[in-house]
């Protein structure tokens, strides 16, 4: 019989908690040899980079290979991509059907080869990332989820599964918290450090929310943001935070990180109709950088009360025109909805 | 959660309920039983909650994303989300049609559908 219990489990819940690393590898060690695997363990240590591990590359590669095999649209833009020196397609490559791959091929095919070699390198670093952190596959190295078959084969008598989920659960408790399999090594990554606001949303105004060997990330209210906008907030231009194409990310740079009142002045905002209504919005027309004419938005609280900058033609002349143009109705059909959440 | 007569919007999505289904539509599967109506990014979708009969439209204006759904057994709209979240919409057994926000990208001079 085994000594671990849940509360072990459960204290080994709150991140980053204890972390020894020699232990960690021994249990991981005998985690291999009950399942009859022959392969090296190894910790992923903060500032890993992928020359220094080949077998990661191999990895990357296979799954660059195989998600070109298995959606022809990926292997088209990923070809296009690979043009422009073989990996700006990588950072991507999770939204392949997104425009930016091609967009971020076409930008690296006009860089100077020096930066462009950064730059595919630099893709390729992410991808991997991206990967380590299980987002590739439809099951989950997370060993704080895996080692939960643990309780369930004890309370069912399972030895056969109790054999190989008890090293695990104790490297677990030792500090392991993720796993990424390689052809030859069992690679492992340390509990990262959270920061969170009250209610549990991932939030950091002044570094990363989520500290990680594999790769820090930024969160800001919860949502995944670039980490430029917090290390310096100078880096998010109006224009470009005004017109961010996505729409969450594009609130968080417009409130938070740029701020309204800067967006509106450097903008040389106009207001071109205020509707009574706040959640039908404020039409505003701006000078938007290299554009030739003056650009329209409809700023617009949503039904969570958070306020949103949307995008409308050049030609629409008021808050409620506005509206029915983003549902796609004429005005003349539009009707204000009953509710809004 | 909120209830409606004719017309509601959750988010980026309107809600309208029609007297007919359109004849240009195609219908759409689910995998998991829940459709999602809206989709996200970041993975916090708008999801009708109970199975139904959902449908999208053939041809919808440039940018635009029109589905309808027959319900035919109460259901909700639900935004999948922990924070800031849409609160839920009833939806009544009936024809609905949901039209997801797009907006306009000057750079472009293009429609596009609002992404979140």
């Amino acid at each position: 019989m085994t000594d671990l219990t849940l509360d072990q489990y459960i204290e080994a819940c709150n991140f980053p908690g204890k972390l020894d690393e020699a232990s960690v590898e021994d249990h991981l060690r005998d985690y291999l040899r009950a399942l009859g695997v022959d392969k090296s363990v190894k910790r992923l240590r903060r500032g890993w980079r992928l020359e220094n591990e080949p077998s990661i590359g191999r990895s990357v590669d296979w799954v660059i290979n195989e998600m070109r095999r298995r959606d022809p649209t990926f292997a088209s833009v990923a070809s296009d991509a690979r043009d422009a020196r073989d990996a700006r397609d990588a950072r991507d490559a999770r939204d392949a059907s997104d425009a930016r791959v091609a967009s971020d091929a076409r930008a690296a095919r006009d860089a100077s080869d020096a930066r462009v070699a950064r730059d595919a390198r630099a893709a390729r670093h992410r991808f991997a990332s991206w990967l380590i952190f299980g987002s590739w596959s439809w099951y989950d190295w997370d060993v704080a989820w895996l080692t939960t078959t643990y309780f369930g084969a004890m309370q069912i008598n399972k030895p056969t599964v109790i054999a190989w989920t008890e090293p695990l659960l104790r490297a677990y408790l030792d500090g392991a918290w993720l796993l990424f399999w390689t052809d030859d090594t069992l690679y492992w990554v340390a509990k990262p450090t959270l920061h969170k606001m009250d209610d549990r949303r991932l939030h950091r105004q002044d570094g990363p929310a989520f500290v990680c060997d594999v790769e820090d990330l930024y969160f800001f209210e919860g949502t995944l943001v670039p980490g430029a906008w917090i290390e310096d907030k100078s880096s998010i231009s109006a224009h470009s935070a005004i017109t961010w194409p996505n729409l969450e990310q594009r609130r968080i740079a417009c409130a938070h990180i740029v701020g309204w009142s800067k967006i509106l002045s450097s903008l040389n905002a106009k207001t071109i109709d205020h509707d009574g209504d706040p959640l039908i919005g404020t039409l505003v027309e701006v000078q938007l950088p290299d554009l030739p004419a003056p650009s329209r938005f409809c700023m617009v609280e949503c039904g969570t009360g958070r306020q949103f900058a949307i995008g409308v033609p050049p030609t629409t002349s008021t808050a409620m025109e506005a509206q029915a143009w983003m549902q796609g109705v004429a005005l003349s059909k539009f009707k204000k909805p009953e509710i809004r959440t | 959660m909120k209830t409606f007569k004719n017309t509601a919007a959750q988010g980026e999505i309107g809600i309208r309920r029609i007297a007919k289904l359109p004849s240009d539509v195609t219908p759409m599967k689910t995998a998991t039983g829940r459709h999602i109506i809206g989709h996200s990014e970041t993975g916090h979708h708008h999801v009708l909650e109970r199975p139904a009969k959902v449908f999208e439209a053939k041809a919808a204006t440039a940018g635009m994303r029109i589905l309808y759904a027959i319900i035919e057994d109460a259901n909700v709209l639900t935004h999948d989300r922990p924070f800031d979240t849409h609160e839920p919409i009833a939806l009544d057994p009936g024809i609905y049609e949901f039209r997801i926000g797009r907006e306009y990208d000057p750079y472009e001079a293009i429609a596009r559908r609002q992404a979140d």
